[in-house]
């Protein structure tokens, strides 16, 4: 691969890392002042993040090793950089993002008197993110996959002294939630799955030796065959793993953080809760897929524990995007619905990633159609946060069915609202149709109809969502809307990134053919060309081709998820309320949604209150006893010892003197005791 | 002469005296630390180059040739060891510029300071017993002064002299230790001492001169129970002394038993590390016990630098190659670590003027960035990854495990987690809220003073993080030291 700027991958995440320093350190000026040098740093990395682009002309990858220190048992761990295919499309994806959204930052956070720490932390965040994305092994991944957990509590926690202007949840008879309160779920949830990662890096590393990228998938055949030895190792191993992607991804059973996430300001919702951030866990399962694909279907004999990856991986996408689709239809929160349609997102990301693994006439096309997703979606995703930044701004309310915004003189926030939105259900030519399509057909392929079901209702689902909340947010015909908006000014700084961010959804909606194939070249050429997976079945070149069955069937999904929706919130025929109020059994499923299908409450009870209630007992019997052993006994041992042997250090040097002639002596018997030749 | 760093040092301690005596009354002070600390840094560049020969040939002497051959000999760890010295007497002499400001006879001061770095750096270099001992007088001499240099009370006159004494009597086991040598071998080169004892069974006489040397070079190393000394001597020099003798002056002690233990005592290395072992026990205990109802902070840092002695020599008595990279790189993380260490206690006491910790309540919100500096360098004293002391701990743990001495690597460890005790409560007092009006008063200390604290703090975060080339280089002097054994062993 030519690679032709080395240094680009370092500077990549070390430009934003030296960036998050200037805000701390700027004692004068004000939020903006503080922000420039974070936004040229920015800047800077995306321009490095550019000039890796020319390695994706062919499907070989560059591993700029670096030894960081040395394992006593021959292993060693690297601050190495591995440029490939994947983390070249991931960086440049995440350093444009984050480009843009630290432009709108600028005008958001203005006149916070704690800005300082906001630039901070979104610097080191997008330094993390990077690291991440370029490592080229595991433990400097999981160094950046920390950076990027710990930014993400302190952002989520932003508004820390937990004002009520910046409660979410509600409205009034419901429950709230607070920043700070919201930032510590966050951290202790995905805490779980890092943890868990971690115990299977670990694991791996036992068997393998090596944290290396590279070095895992080349020597995949030795340490699988290590590991296949042991029954039940490899299945931990997978279950550990796949842990850490679902939590940081949000996924089920870790889904509940993210909805709650929400409570961070909105660039901060759009860059790491919607745009990258959770994505990290994506490429983790991308970035591994190959090994576990070569241990079920490439290796001899083959090892069928690995399946439990997929099967996982598909399996908690599937669900995920069914349960957080379902619960976006009666949020009330604009962010809140969002945020459900980010998990939802990720879970057919993950459901892509699964089914790759099912057979291997999908693995190419589910791992591209994967990746494709994440890039649709961090693009239109990232708009639709910063239109919402927007609207709440104007609106100062953060429920939908209380904004009541002005369409005439909203204009642009509300095109850019309908365009991101109608991506996200993957109406064509935008671009989420092609990633979504994808998605669906490598379901198909593989010949899991069931999952492919799921995956079409959710479809339907999220048009319904779309078209309501756009219903709710603006006002109606005859009604008064406020709100305004303009392109001058500073104010012009916070609709330029969305504006661009559309474009950038109508672009790539217009080149998907294009783009789908290449990403799927790219892949296939990787995965058979570099690493040599036999029996991966390559994109085959030809024309670009349209499948017209399922473009017909995603059409007909639309339409039906549309009309439905349409039909409510913008023709008022029906009350979703009158409805819901008539039929009992709506009812119910109503209040299963509003409670997030009961999975919140139920984790409150086993992790929160339950502990809280066994808190006494604890403190007394068990903390009790041992803060007197130690924290009273051994001091008062230790003491007690040092007192006695001050006595050795008189300060009269005669005794001093005594002392050297009495080691002479001792040294003397010693040695004659010890055996004179 | 003697190399091209040795003979600039011996160039700027003679000429520090004459800049002083040339200049004006006011500046002496200042412009004969600026010329020392100038001169420190030539001899650095100095170095660095010499390091490039040594990478190339591994080992060469000076002179080649003329009537006295190969007087010095020159090896990585050598060129090692000098570094460290001079990198650490560079931070103590800026340092020193604003420290001394208030002294008179500050260009002696100076003088002295070089002289001390240059003996260390002779002792380092020597290439046989008795350059060695010329050296490490040069570098005695220099330290009982530069420990009685503030003449403020008798304690300071009291300690060097108790310095003096015991350091004299060691000096005299070493050279009756030497002369037995050389009676019974007729060369006090390394290299022939390696090559006359080597392949020979070991003789009573060659144990009796082994423990002369052990006990001589085991006071300046302040092994238990030859410790006596250095508490009072650390604590009341001036506190850039106090960095320097703490830092690096004892490891001299360290450097001189392992050459010689890895030379002329290669028939009785085995007897040698048990004993060293049995002592490096004693000293770690010593060490980390005595500070834990320390109420005096420079005390407390110098009983704190028996413990790390300690642990150099569990590293030294395992004698693997992996334990003396270990004992080399403990060497240079605990000569930056200390060294900040007593530069801040040195800043505190500075502003402050008491020694007492409780009288220091609350100094962390007067002077914010020597307390964090100090808060670091006292947690890498105690081990806290991924600050450096951590690294070399561990590679001393693992050497010990590797080699079957899995009690020792606990007992370290055991020591380590004794340590935190004291170290932490230092941390502690400096972050309780001001207590007296006189904390509430002080500031900050003048920029020199700050800076080389800052420099060599920034650098224990950096060599914790990053420890890869120094270990390479540590591996390669240990490997150096090493060698000589396996030539004689064939």
């Amino acid at each position: 691969m030519p690679l032709e700027w080395t240094f680009a991958p370092w500077l990549c995440w070390a430009l934003p890392m030296v960036g998050s320093v200037f805000p701390l350190a700027m004692k004068r000026g004000g939020a903006k002042a503080k922000g420039l040098p974070v936004v040229a740093t920015t800047f800077l990395s995306l321009a490095m993040a550019l000039l890796m682009l020319s390695g994706l002309s062919d499907h070989g990858y560059v591993d700029l090793q670096v030894l960081w220190f040395s394992l006593p048992n021959g292993g060693s761990v690297g601050l190495g950089m591995l440029v490939d295919p994947l983390s070249i499309i991931i960086a440049n994806i995440v350093a444009f993002l984050c480009l843009l959204i630290m432009v709108y930052s600028l005008k958001y956070i203005e006149g916070d008197a704690s800005a300082g720490r906001y630039w901070f932390l979104m610097s080191l965040f997008i330094g993390g993110m990077l690291l991440l994305t370029l490592a080229d092994n595991l433990i400097l991944f999981f160094v950046g996959w920390k950076i990027v957990g710990l930014c993400s509590y302190g952002l989520i926690g932003y508004y820390y002294r937990d004002e009520r202007e910046h409660w979410i949840g509600g409205p009034a008879p419901f429950a709230f939630m607070k920043p700070s309160r919201a930032g510590l779920k966050a951290l202790l949830m995905t805490t779980f799955g890092d943890v868990a990662l971690l115990a299977s890096i670990l694991i791996i590393y036992l068997y393998a030796g090596t944290f290396n990228f590279m070095e895992l998938y080349q020597t995949a055949g030795n340490w699988l065959a290590l590991m296949g030895g042991t029954p039940g190792v490899l299945t931990l191993t997978c279950l550990l793993f796949i842990a850490g992607p679902l939590s940081k991804s949000a996924q089920f059973p870790f889904h509940e953080w993210l909805p709650d996430a929400m409570a961070g300001p909105t660039p901060v919702s759009a860059l790491i809760h919607a745009a990258t951030m959770v994505k990290a866990g994506v490429y983790l399962v991308a970035r591994v897929l190959p090994i576990f694909f070569f241990a079920y279907w490439v290796a001899t004999p083959s090892y069928s524990e690995a399946m439990t990856f997929f099967v996982v991986a598909a399996a908690a996408g599937t669900l995920t995007l069914f349960l957080s689709g379902t619960q976006a239809l009666v949020a009330v929160e604009l962010k809140k619905v969002l945020a459900y349609s980010t998990i939802s997102a990720i879970g057919y990301m993950m459901l892509a990633l699964g089914v790759a693994g099912f057979s291997p006439n999908s693995f190419v096309l589910g791992m591209s159609s994967s990746i494709l997703h994440l890039i649709s979606h961090g693009v239109y995703k990232a708009s639709l946060f910063l239109c919402a930044g927007i609207a709440i701004h104007v609106s100062g309310s953060i429920y939908i069915n209380e904004m009541r915004l002005s369409k005439r003189s909203m204009r642009l926030t509300w095109l850019a609202l309908w365009i991101a939105g109608l991506a996200s259900v993957g109406v064509p030519p935008l671009s989420g149709f092609w990633s979504k399509e994808g998605i669906l057909t490598s379901c198909l392929d593989s010949g899991q109809v069931f999952l492919f079901a799921v995956a079409s209702l959710t479809a339907i689902i999220t048009m319904f969502y779309v078209v309501r909340y756009m219903g709710l947010m603006f006002a109606g015909k005859g009604e008064e809307g406020r709100g305004h908006e303009s392109l001058r000014g500073t104010a012009g700084l916070m609709l330029l990134p969305p504006v661009i961010l559309t474009a950038a959804t109508v672009l790539i909606g217009l080149v998907g053919p294009w783009l789908t194939t290449f990403l799927e070249e790219t892949f296939g050429g990787y995965m058979t060309e570099t690493l040599g997976l036999a029996g991966v079945q390559g994109a085959e070149a030809g024309p670009i081709s349209i499948d017209p069955v399922m473009f017909l069937y995603s059409l007909v999904l639309i339409v039906i998820g549309f009309s439905l929706s349409y039909w409510i919130y913008f023709m008022k025929r029906a009350s979703a309320v009158a409805i819901i109020q008539r039929h009992p059994i709506l009812g119910a499923v109503y209040r299963f949604l509003w409670n997030r299908w009961y999975i919140d409450p139920l984790l409150n009870k086993v992790f929160v209150e339950w502990t809280m209630a066994i808190r006494e007992g604890v403190d007394r019997v068990i903390e009790g006893s041992m803060d007197r052993a130690i924290n009273t006994g051994i001091p008062n041992l230790f003491t007690g010892f040092s007192r006695q042997l001050r006595r050795i250090q008189t300060g009269v040097l005669s005794i001093n003197m005594i002392y050297f002639l009495l080691l002479v002596v001792a040294l003397l018997l010693a040695l004659l005791f010890l055996g004179v030749p | 002469m003697f190399t091209l760093p040795l003979d600039l040092l011996l160039i700027f301690t003679l000429s520090t005296p004459i800049v002083g005596w040339a200049t004006s009354r006011y500046r002496k002070g200042t412009l004969s630390g600026a010329y020392a600390a100038a001169g420190l840094a030539v001899v650095g560049a100095a170095l660095y180059s010499l390091y490039f020969d040594v990478s190339q040939a591994a080992v060469f002497s000076v002179p080649i040739f003329g009537a006295y051959t190969a007087f010095l000999r020159v090896d990585m760890l050598g060129v090692v060891m000098a570094s460290i010295f001079v990198g650490v007497g560079f931070a103590a002499a800026i340092y020193s510029i604003g420290y001394m400001e208030k002294e008179t006879d500050v260009p002696l001061y100076f003088t002295l300071l070089l002289a001390m770095i240059g003996g260390m750096v002779g002792v380092v270099f020597a290439g046989d017993l008795f350059t060695l001992c010329v050296f490490w007088e040069l570098m005695c001499i220099s330290s009982y002064v530069l420990v009685a240099f503030s003449r403020e009370g008798g304690e300071s006159v009291e300690a060097a002299f108790k310095y003096l004494i015991m350091s004299g009597a060691g000096s005299a086991t070493v050279l009756l230790g030497i002369s037995l040598l050389y009676g019974m071998s007729g060369t006090l080169n390394f290299q022939g001492l390696a090559q006359a004892f080597g392949q020979a069974p070991a003789s009573p006489w060659l144990l009796l001169a082994s423990l002369f040397i052990l006990a001589g070079f085991g006071v300046k190393a302040a092994i238990v129970p030859l410790h006596t000394w250095l508490p009072d001597a650390h604590s009341a020099a001036p506190s850039p002394i106090s960095a320097m003798l703490s830092g690096v002056v004892i490891e001299v002690g360290v450097f001189a038993l392992c050459r010689t233990c890895f030379s002329a005592f290669i028939p009785v290395e085995s007897q040698w590390l048990y004993l060293l072992m049995a002592l490096s026990v004693a000293t770690m205990f010593v060490g980390n016990l005595l500070p834990l109802v320390q109420s005096d902070l420079k005390r407390l840092l110098a009983y704190s630098s028996i413990g790390h002695v300690g642990y150099m020599l569990v590293g030294l008595s395992i004698g693997t190659q992996l334990a003396l990279t270990g004992t080399f790189l403990h060497i240079f993380n605990h000569a930056l670590m200390k060294g900040v260490a007593f530069l801040c206690a040195g800043a505190i006491i500075y502003r402050l003027g008491t020694r007492q910790m409780d009288e220091m309540a609350g100094i962390a919100r007067r002077m914010p960035v020597t307390a964090v500096a100090f808060s670091v360098s006292l947690l890498a004293l105690l081990g806290l990854p991924p600050l450096n002391g951590f690294i070399s701990e561990l590679t001393i743990v693992t050497a010990a495990f590797q080699s079957g001495l899995a009690w020792l690597g606990i007992l370290v460890i055991v020591n380590s987690v004794l340590s935190s005790a004291f170290y932490l409560r230092v941390i502690g007092v400096m972050l309780q809220p001001a207590k007296s009006d006189r904390v509430k008063s002080v500031r900050e200390v003048p920029l020199t003073m700050l800076l080389p604290i800052v420099a060599m703090v920034s650098m224990i975060v950096i060599f914790g993080l990053w420890p890869d080339p120094v270990m390479r280089l540590m591996q390669e002097s240990a490997a150096g030291v090493l060698s000589v054994v396996s030539q004689v062993m064939g």
